[in-house]
């Protein structure tokens, strides 16, 4: 048995060949043996036990806060919206899609990256992971940051293809950061972790034959229509996309006390 | 012998690592150890950072903004703070400014709308101090004691300064009784 090993062959290959031939030899029964008592011992820690299924994440029903870690989100409703000026669609057949929702901030201290709570699941065509933007219903304002122990009440917006069909149902999923200490660094952060934290699925409210049911930016006055007398150039832009495109123009702060 | 003295080189190799560990562990934290230097000093005075100067000149609360036409409500109070900053001896951008409540909680300004002064938007040039107002939300509970934070750094302020200056504020119920909006000052030369 041995003899038909090659001399020739890899190293890995060699031991392989001549374990086998060793257990041939000895005892040809012996390799079951091994492979029962392999089974018998993962089985005592649960190793034949029925494997969970995968990415279930928990479904609650709207209206039940759910914990991210550094904010808590309670989905209200998800609705479909036409146009939306001044929201830019990519074509003017695309539709927006917008999660209401009361958003909290449990972290210490006031959150920027708000485009990290959710997601949108269920809906074919949706043309961004993250939401386009967030808007605050208090002033139907365009906002990336919120405060800590404030509750606001926010629409986030997605742009769905009009190629696509229009949405019955949509799963908000609610995602999660967990604080801890990086890996390289040991600096305690609040970090990305990729596991959902909620689904929630909802009906699909279509809004676009009633436009005021929309936190529509045209449903307050803009400040951007009548600009502040002297609005100070700036050499650095200010962290915000254009105003032409969001749907809430910034206002300026007035220039003379 | 040879048994011992092997054991000996193990037994030396982790306490070596278990020592490593424990200084590791023990405090102050890698966030501590990186923290922002804080500058502290008194209201209306100038606090000096690593490449500015802050004085916190006046301080202000509201429950309602006039930005431009739009009125702006919250659901606490508005701080609004006056600053007059400048640059030590190269230009410079203020990027940071935050309150922190006693509870150590910290609120940074509000971007409902533009606010150059402190996020990076206006330059200031050595020699040319600028001020301005800045506008921050906070609960009303938490208005009694607060911090000023002012930091040239935008998000990672490990290691560099920040100012810390309290705010005398010490009763907002008048200004959550009377709703009144009140307006917010550019940012302009105060040379």
């Amino acid at each position: 048995m041995l003899a038909a090993v090659s001399v020739t062959t890899g190293r890995g290959q060699l031991s392989r060949r001549l374990f086998r031939g060793l257990l041939d030899g000895v005892a040809p029964q012996l390799r079951w043996v091994l492979i029962g008592l392999v089974l018998a011992v993962t089985a005592g820690f649960g190793g034949l036990e029925t494997a969970p299924a995968e990415d279930k994440s928990p479904q609650v029903a709207a209206g039940v806060p759910v914990d991210g870690g550094p904010w808590r989100v309670e989905v209200i409703d998800v609705r479909l919206a036409g146009d939306l000026p001044p929201l830019r669609r990519q074509d003017d057949k695309n539709r927006w899609l917008y999660v209401t929702a009361n958003v909290t901030i449990t972290a210490n201290e006031s959150w920027t990256l708000t485009k990290k709570m959710v997601r949108l699941s269920g809906v074919e065509g949706v043309l961004t992971e993250e939401p386009y933007d967030m808007v605050l219903y208090r002033d139907k304002r365009v906002v990336s940051r919120l405060h800590p122990n404030m509750p606001e009440k926010v629409a986030f917006f997605w742009e769905q293809s009009g190629d696509a069909p229009v949405p019955t149902t949509a799963t908000v999923l609610v995602l999660g950061m967990t604080y801890r200490a990086d890996s390289f660094s040991s600096e305690r952060t609040w970090m990305e972790d990729e596991a959902v934290r909620a689904g929630v699925t909802v009906p699909v409210l279509d809004v676009r034959a009633s436009p005021g049911a929309t936190p529509s930016p045209g449903a307050t006055p803009s400040p951007g229509a009548s600009p502040s007398p002297g609005a100070t150039p700036s050499p650095v832009p200010p962290p915000r996309v254009a105003t032409s495109a969001r749907p809430g123009a910034t206002p300026t702060v007035r220039t003379s006390p | 012998m040879s048994l011992l003295r092997r054991l000996g080189g193990l037994l030396l190799v982790a306490a070596v690592l278990a020592a490593g560990q424990a200084v590791a562990d023990s405090p102050p934290d890698r966030n501590h150890q990186l923290r922002p230097f804080a500058v502290s000093g008194d209201f209306g005075t100038d606090v000096v950072g690593r490449d500015f100067a802050v004085r916190a000149v006046a301080v202000r609360c509201a429950a309602q903004l006039k930005i431009g036409d739009a009125i702006m409500d919250t659901q606490g109070v508005w701080v609004v703070v006056k600053l007059r900053l400048s640059a030590r001896t190269e230009p410079s951008h203020i990027s940071y400014a935050a309150v922190r409540d006693a509870s150590g909680r910290i609120y940074q300004t509000t971007d409902r709308f533009d606010q150059l002064l402190v996020t990076g938007g206006r330059s200031i040039q050595p020699g040319l101090p600028v001020e301005g107002e800045i506008a921050i939300e906070v609960p009303a509970a938490s208005a009694g004691d607060l911090t000023l934070l002012v930091a040239s750094t935008f998000v990672d302020h490990r290691m560099d300064s920040m100012a810390e200056i309290p705010l005398p504020i010490s009763d907002v119920t008048a200004v959550l009784a009377n709703p009144a909006p009140t307006e917010v000052l550019a940012p302009r030369s105060a040379a």
